[in-house]
């Protein structure tokens, strides 16, 4: 290339791109610093100002509240919904696979493509609220969580579409409970937003399935 | 060829003007976004709230005003039940969520304040044990738990509560000070206390009364001061569905266990007895804590030397909860809202008025005499 024999011309575009590299990294260097810097002090207040806005379940009638977010209805909120939540997959897997009625199997599909998801957020709240899994109902068998026994008298199958609609429609009704009382007695609003959504699941299924209120 | 038809000095520095181009293109880019990034997060309340929560730091040493020093016995490992397999939990690190603190200052002033008043003289001849108690009627029902679902109305199973006649899932220290109404003798117990329904096939069995007894099964009771308003544990483990030795119920009065029923689960009592549950609560404290993220952490027993351990330094009253049912004979089909027998567990949330109790915790327990239930001798 003829360019390339050209020394004088060479040397004058590469100080033309040297300033102009030089500057332009000044400029971007000092916007980000900018635009990083201020805004970053200014949410620092908020996001501390924010801190255990005291559920109606257990405001700390003495001392300083911690730094935390997550109220104690949100703490637990998700302690009893992620086992609420694994324990219903076994039978979601069971009404997937088995011959059941058209509707229970859609449900159960629909139901076990959230479920994970919804677990999974819930623990992600736990962790950015810088709270650990107690694991205090892990083995237990509180109001919604699917039994063994329950799973038996699905599998035993004599009339596997009215156990199972009986079964699922009970951890449902239980399950919206807890979670609307969330929405309405939480405090985090990502946590509110999960519960919100687990809500509006829910209330769909149950109707999708005709399920009794309440039971 | 076509490159004689671009002019010269572009031929000659294209390779110097592109790179400058370059440069700014980038440096352009970077700065757009950069300013979009900023923009997008002054609405991180709209979009996906769900993205604010995992943009905040999840090692709690990062959220900088409180580090595992200020949260005493937070690296302590759980009494409560290990976590299932798989589930992912923090190692290492406070959990700073469920931990209730203490004013600290407040606390100081009160205990000084317990120290410092003269005990009544001993009167009578009293039984040398240190004791008080409160006798309680069942007061209601309820799907609620104010210690492990605050806040959650209906997510508990179902419990049986007597003492403070307000409590349900929106319990607070304040909703217990303001209640009006006791099931308990005396009436400045307000306390909040509650077990597992129990059923007989299905229906509801009520105690007839429950003593609540405060006592001390350490060497010194002496040193022995009340827990402060607002105070909550529990004790007992509904998980522990096969512990061989869980289960506490046995035939109180004349005649005592006459048998036992098909499964062996429970006594048959003679007719001049009944069935009767204790359950015993810790009588350590740390401290530093209303409550604790298991509701048992903040709180220990005594060690074999019958002295609190250095963990959990503070003597409280020894609570104990005397259950008597109105079975004898037949005690068939019984089991409890949490699962089987040995799944039995208790819940205190004190509510009691701060001078009727510190007068009976000085008077009663310290000099290691018993009380009646207004707290003479």
């Amino acid at each position: 290339m003829d360019v390339s024999t050209d020394a004088p011309g060479r040397r004058y575009g590469a100080t033309v791109t040297a300033v102009a590299m030089v500057a332009v990294t000044v400029a971007v260097v000092v916007t980000v610093q900018w635009l990083l810097d201020t805004p970053s002090q200014s949410e620092a207040a908020p996001a501390a100002g924010s801190t255990l806005p005291g559920s109606p379940g257990a405001t700390p009638p003495v001392g300083a509240a911690p730094s935390v977010s997550l109220s104690p209805t949100d703490i637990a909120f998700i302690e009893l919904m992620i086992p609420m939540n694994e324990r219903a997959l076994p039978l979601l897997d069971l009404l997937v696979d088995g011959s059941v009625a058209a509707d229970l199997r859609d449900a159960a599909v629909m139901l076990l493509r959230s479920y994970p998801d919804e677990t999974a957020q819930l623990r992600a709240a736990l962790e950015a609220g810088g709270v650990a899994e107690q694991g205090l109902h892990a083995g237990m068998d509180m109001p919604g969580y699917v039994t063994v026994d329950q799973l038996a008298r699905v599998e035993a199958g004599s009339d596997r579409d009215t156990v199972a609609r009986e079964v699922l429609c009970w951890h449902l009704n239980q399950s919206l409970r807890v979670a609307q009382a969330e929405v309405d007695n939480g405090s985090d609003p990502a946590v509110r937003t999960v519960a919100q959504s687990m809500v509006e699941l829910r209330a769909t299924t149950v109707a999708a399935l005709r399920c009794r209120q309440g039971g | 060829m076509n490159r004689l038809s671009i002019p010269r000095y572009v031929t000659r520095y294209w390779p110097y003007l592109a790179m400058t181009a370059a440069v700014i293109i980038v440096a352009g880019t970077v700065t757009a976004s950069v300013v979009l990034v900023r923009a997008g997060s002054n609405q991180s309340a709209q979009p996906s709230p769900f993205d604010s929560a995992l943009g905040q730091p999840t090692n709690p040493a990062d959220t900088g005003s409180i580090g595992p020093t200020d949260v005493p016995g937070a690296g302590l490992p759980s009494t409560g039940s290990s976590p299932s397999p798989g589930t992912p939990t923090r190692a290492v690190g406070a959990p700073l969520g469920g931990w209730i603190p203490v004013d600290q200052a407040e606390l100081a002033a009160k205990t000084a304040q317990f120290f410092a008043r003269t005990p009544r003289p001993v009167t009578g001849n009293p039984v040398a044990v240190p004791e008080f108690h409160a006798s309680c009627k069942i007061s209601h029902h309820a799907d609620d738990d104010p210690i492990v679902f605050p806040g959650l109305p209906g997510a508990s199973h179902n419990h049986t509560f007597w003492g403070n006649t307000t409590t349900n899932a929106a319990t607070t220290t304040a909703s217990l000070y303001a209640a009006t109404a006791t099931t308990c003798n005396p009436s400045e117990d307000k306390s909040a206390y509650w077990i597992p329904t129990l059923y007989q096939h299905g229906k509801v069995v009520d105690p007839i009364e429950v003593t609540v007894y405060y006592g001390s099964r350490l060497k010194d009771p002496s040193r022995t001061q009340p827990f402060p308003p607002g105070f909550r544990m529990i004790t007992g483990d509904a998980t522990k569905q096969s512990d061989p030795h869980g289960n506490h119920f046995w035939c109180a009065g004349i005649g005592g266990e006459i048998g036992r029923t098909a499964d062996g689960e429970f006594p048959i009592c003679a007719p001049t007895a009944h069935l009767v549950r204790q359950v015993t609560f810790a009588d350590c404290w740390d401290g530093k804590h209303l409550d604790s993220p298991n509701h048992k952490d903040h709180v220990a027993n005594g060690n074999h030397l019958g002295e609190c351990p250095a963990s959990h330094p503070i003597p409280i009253p020894n609570i104990s909860f005397v259950i008597g049912y109105p079975l004898s004979g037949y005690t068939e089909g019984i089991t409890l809202s949490s699962g089987n027998a040995v799944s039995m567990h208790a819940d205190f949330f004190n509510g009691w008025d701060e001078e009727a109790l510190a007068a009976r915790v000085r008077n009663c327990i310290n000099q290691g005499v018993k009380c009646n239930a207004a707290g003479g001798f």
